[in-house]
């Protein structure tokens, strides 16, 4: 066998220039699809880590009607021995309470309708870094009387920090809420909507703004790890009274997880065009080296070489130009990639513009999973197989005398 | 008239440290309508000499002079041109272009210097027809015996009016009817156009259809002789 | 005649030439169909956009788009609607008046763009009243209703159906906080979920005086032309018209959209110019074999008086046709797919929420224009000649004396 080995990797040797181009095909298409790939899972994972941490953590713990109805109806109530025991599960980084709900925000005649949270300022400052985003004014304290309002809000009403903000809605069980607030702060976040409409208070005084002691709409948990999704979901469920329930990121927002896979599916499907050329061009460069070897091949055929041995000569020589090109083209993206992992690329202009629009930070993240590249390790070694096909079927039908007439 | 002057030519190599004189000093002279071979054994300059002569390579020191045109000072792209429009060639084999007709390949040379079109044709049929391969004109290669190929390849060589034509070993891959016949044509142009013939070849057939022998030795003339 | 010798040289090896032909088929209709099946989806963004949301042109006054204040109106929107009804090229005008405000039934709430309309002009303006998935338009309103028509994902959030009651609250245009009750005549569906679940709209004559403005007021003049190409001729005209307001077109409205078009055309080039670079590999292969087994014949050609450059031309010619008739066909063949899904399209629903959410649909019709094939066939004809260029090298060193000499 290691004769055969050896035999096979001379006489890729033979035609140094076609079977280093042949081979460059194979290097460029991987490079090209790790390179191509590192930046779109690199996307995914950033635009879910945003989602998740500015709106829905990985997991949610609500009311089980909650997400049908969001109203002030369907509440949890806060609990600390619960919550305890929720972040004792190690793979839970940590947890915020919230009670969301809506209210007009005005000041003078301008009124703007708004998205009102009361957070647990130390706790909702551990899960999204929201301390980073304040732009103006200081961030909240605990049992804090004022509010941090979105930049654009305060654009709209024209106030500053210092102001007071007008909050006028509907509380539990239809009591009126109303109430006059100081802006303490400004926050400044990369998705536009949020900086609309986001008003921030301490959780106590939420509650009583609405009227709804105790009460949170929702919990948001984050996780150490993403593949373990549902392992937690489940942990936590068991943990949990009869009408709560839990939720994960993916159920509360479809619309990014279809993103990530049409984005996906699109990516795969331009790396299988890629593949199919290089395909034909390995086949190419085959067909041309049997053509070449006929009269060689008859003559060993002839002398009594077994056509199985033969072939097997041939099917690793195809091998070998496919581990060739596959074994640079990763050596090669590793640095790429390990070099725009730490370095993402920041975009400008109107793709930033655009980017920040839809809340994603304007930078071209890089993914260093592994799975990127023995991927296509995998599909270069399908790739030989397929092409394979054609040398050995070639063996095994051609004729001898045809062949040492060649 | 001199067609061909080679005045001190030398061609000295220096691949290896000790310098090669390939060509070690050779004059020579030809006149129009000479049917002249030059003969000698392998790694005697011969090679050499005839390369240089049919401007596919330059001397070391010397002059070749055709048709007042010392070919030692042409560039090498100067020199395709000066090829294409005085020397006739027919190598030993691949003459033709295998993916032209008989009458293609004799037509090529004038399109390349450019002829319009009906004379070039004109002149093809009456090229083809006086080495007798009107019948197989419109063949490719493929179809034409060595000795008709190499029919081709003569009134290819006549094509563009040149100077003089350069055989080199014409008649190495064909049997004796097909030389015989080969010859014989080659002898007809050469009296009815006047046009100068030098054979390179080791085929005595050939030898004894010369009018003048030229051996080559160690670089240098060896013999000059007209055989009786 | 080089040009002839050329493209019979390459059917010397048939299957080898076959091959690389069939690659490049390959990799062309690919690229001419990816491009369509993105140019269709975003063509279609552009239209629906245009179609259901933001129209060619929009008059306002000149404040208006930056603060979005109620009492930023055209005093005479009204009036200004027969003058623009006469330009060529358009198709519909309307004036609306434009209200943000809160919505809300039974306790459910959400911010709103609320647009009072005409309906029988702004039918001729968008087409939501062709997106009606229950209810109508507007159409046979009894008397004493106050008729609203929202969106889907509006009605789903707030838990309305057909008759609901609605209420909107707003502050007027002379600042005195309002009420106005609604009730639910007609739901719509977009392709575009945030904008179903923001725009609701209703008649102008129940708003007018609400709103606090004049008769004949209005935030928004709307104007739908019956071709795109009319778009900046018009815009001038109108400005001229109404030098006081601001004019502003789709492209000024909404730039991610023009944004949009160019970064598609630019990603389409992209990928065509990949797949090019992936088939350079082969074709420059394919080339070299065909130059290094005809070494004896190319330094014969040099020898009888074909210059260095006829024969790099010859050399650059072949790998042309190759290129070529590989890149024509996969042409052909991509327009033909193209024209052959263009009716029926590709239902993508799997990803239709991914979709909608940035305002996409999901069922997406392929199109591509000449030019492009245009460009994409130069693109392949260049690609022949850059992958000539090193088995020419190889070609042109040959010293015809060394290639043709037997010894």
């Amino acid at each position: 066998m290691k004769t055969i080995i050896i035999i096979a990797w001379r006489n890729l040797w033979r035609n140094k220039r076609r079977t280093l181009i042949t081979a460059a095909s194979v290097f460029f298409g991987v490079i090209f699809s790790t390179v191509m790939s590192s930046m779109q899972e690199g996307s995914y994972d950033s635009n879910v880590k945003n989602s998740v941490r500015f709106y829905t953590g990985y997991l949610q713990i609500q009311h089980q009607d909650y997400w049908e109805e969001k109203t002030l109806e369907n509440h949890i109530t806060y609990d600390e021995a619960l919550f305890q025991r929720i972040q004792q599960n190690a793979m839970v980084k940590n947890i915020t309470p919230r009670l969301e709900y809506f209210a007009l925000a005005s000041r003078g005649s301008a009124t703007k309708v708004a998205q009102v949270t009361g957070i647990n300022p130390d706790m909702e400052k551990e899960v999204t870094n929201i301390t980073s985003n304040i732009d103006q004014g200081r961030y909240l304290e605990k049992g804090d009387a004022g509010v941090v309002i979105g930049s654009l809000l305060a654009e709209n009403l024209e106030l500053g920090v210092g102001d007071t903000i007008t909050l006028t809605g509907q509380g539990y069980r239809y009591a009126t809420a109303a109430g006059l607030f100081p802006v303490k702060g400004i926050v400044d976040f990369p998705s536009q909507e949020l900086n609309k409409t986001m008003v921030y208070m301490a959780l106590e005084t939420c509650q009583q703004f609405y009227n709804a002691p105790d009460m949170l709409t929702s919990v948001s948990v984050m996780i150490t790890d993403n593949d373990k999704l549902a392992e937690v979901q489940n942990q936590i469920g068991s943990l949990l009274p009869e009408d709560y329930t839990t939720m994960n990121w993916k159920e509360m927002m479809p619309a990014l997880v279809q993103q990530i896979e049409s984005d996906r599916a699109g990516g795969y499907i331009f790396m299988a065009i890629l593949y199919m050329i290089i395909l034909f061009g390995i086949l190419g460069t085959i067909m041309m080296m049997i053509a070449e070897r006929r009269r060689e091949l008859g003559v060993m055929m002839a002398v009594g070489m077994k056509r199985l041995k033969l072939a097997t000569v041939i099917v690793i020589e195809t091998f070998f130009i496919g581990v060739l090109g596959a074994v640079t083209g990763i050596l090669g993206s590793i640095p790429i990639v390990g070099y725009y992992v730490n370095n993402p690329i920041p975009l400008e202009g109107q793709t930033a513009e655009v980017m920040e629009s839809y809340g994603w930070e304007p930078f071209m993240f890089f993914s260093s999973e592994p799975r990127i590249f023995y991927l296509q390790a995998i599909i270069v070694f399908i790739l030989t197989v397929v092409v394979a096909i054609y040398p050995v079927t070639k063996i095994f039908t051609m004729k001898e005398i045809n062949a040492l007439r060649a | 008239m001199k067609v061909i002057e080679i005045k001190n030519l030398e061609k000295i190599y220096n691949s290896t440290s000790v310098p090669v004189h390939a060509v070690n000093g050779i004059n020579l002279e030809f006149q129009e309508g000479e049917f002249a071979a030059i003969v000698g054994p392998s790694g005697s300059g011969k090679t050499t000499l005839l390369n240089i002569l049919g401007g596919l390579d330059d001397p070391t020191h010397g002059q070749v002079i055709i048709n007042n045109e010392d070919l030692s000072t042409l560039s090498s792209s100067d020199r395709i041109k000066f090829r294409l429009n005085n020397i006739g060639f027919v190598f030993q084999s691949y003459n033709l272009i295998p993916v032209m007709t008989a009458f293609e390949n004799v037509e090529f040379i004038m399109q390349l210097q450019k002829w319009p079109k009906p004379k070039r044709h004109e002149r093809t049929k009456q090229l083809l027809k006086a080495v007798g391969l009107e019948e197989r004109m419109h063949n490719r290669p493929n179809k034409l015996s060595g000795g008709q190929q190499q029919r081709v390849a003569v009134a290819r060589a006549l094509a563009s009016k040149p100077r003089f034509i350069l055989a080199d070993e014409p008649t190495a891959n064909l049997d004796s009817k097909s030389t015989e016949t080969l010859l014989d044509i080659m002898e007809k142009l050469n009296r009815e156009e006047n046009i100068t013939f030098i054979f390179s070849t080791h085929d005595q057939r050939v030898v004894k259809k010369a009018r003048r022998v030229i051996t080559v030795e160690d670089g240098k003339v060896k013999s000059d002789e007209v055989p009786q | 005649m080089i040009i002839a010798v050329a493209w019979r040289n390459i059917w010397r090896n048939r299957m080898r030439s076959l091959v690389i032909i069939s690659a490049i088929t390959l990799g062309i209709f690919a690229g001419v169909f990816s491009t369509s099946f993105m140019k269709g989806m975003s063509d279609q963004r552009i239209e629906t956009a245009i179609k259901s949301e933001v129209s060619h042109i929009q008059i306002h006054r000149p404040e208006y788009r930056k603060q979005d204040k109620l009492k930023l109106y055209l005093p005479e929107a009204a009036e200004k609607l027969t003058k623009i009804r006469k330009l060529p090229h358009v198709q519909g005008v309307s004036n609306r008046i434009v209200i943000n405000g809160m919505i809300s039934s039974a306790g459910k709430g959400s911010g709103v763009k609320l647009n009072a309309i005409v309906p029988a002009s702004e039918k001729e303006v968008t087409d939501i009243h062709e997106q009606i998935i229950d209810g109508t338009y507007f159409k046979d309103t009894p008397k004493r209703v106050k008729p609203l028509v929202l969106g889907q994902k509006l009605a789903e959030k707030l838990n309305v159906q057909l008759r609901s009651r609605i209420v909107i609250n707003f502050t007027n245009a002379q600042g005195v906080p309002t009420s106005a009750g609604f009730r639910v005549t007609g739901i719509y569906k977009t392709a575009n979920h945030n904008f179903d679940g923001m725009n609701v709209y209703a008649r102008y004559q129940d708003l007018q005086q609400p709103s606090g403005l004049p008769q004949g007021g209005g935030h928004k003049i709307a104007i739908y032309l019956d071709e795109n190409e009319a778009l900046s001729q018009t815009k001038s005209k109108i400005q001229e018209m109404f030098p006081e307001a601001e004019v502003s077109d789709w492209k000024d409205l909404s730039p991610e959209l023009t944004y949009l078009n160019e970064a598609m055309d630019q990603y389409m080039y992209v990928i065509i110019i990949i797949i090019l670079l992936a088939l350079c590999f082969g074709i420059i292969n394919t080339m070299l074999m065909a130059v290094l087994e005809r070494v004896k014949e190319l330094g014969m050609l040099m020898a009888i008086g074909m210059t260095r450059i006829r024969v790099f031309f010859m050399i650059m010619t072949e790998s042309v046709f190759l290129s070529l008739t590989g890149g024509f066909t996969g042409v052909i063949v991509g327009y033909l797919a193209v024209k052959l899904t263009a009716k029926t399209g590709f239902d993508l629903s799997m990803y239709a929420e991914g979709f909608q959410a940035l305002g996409w649909s999901s069922h997406i019709y392929p199109d591509i224009d000449i030019n492009t094939l245009l460009n994409i066939t130069i693109l392949v004809i260049i690609t022949g000649i850059l992958s000539s260029i090193y088995p020419s090298i190889k070609a042109l060193k040959l010293n015809p004396a060394e290639s043709i000499r037997t010894e």
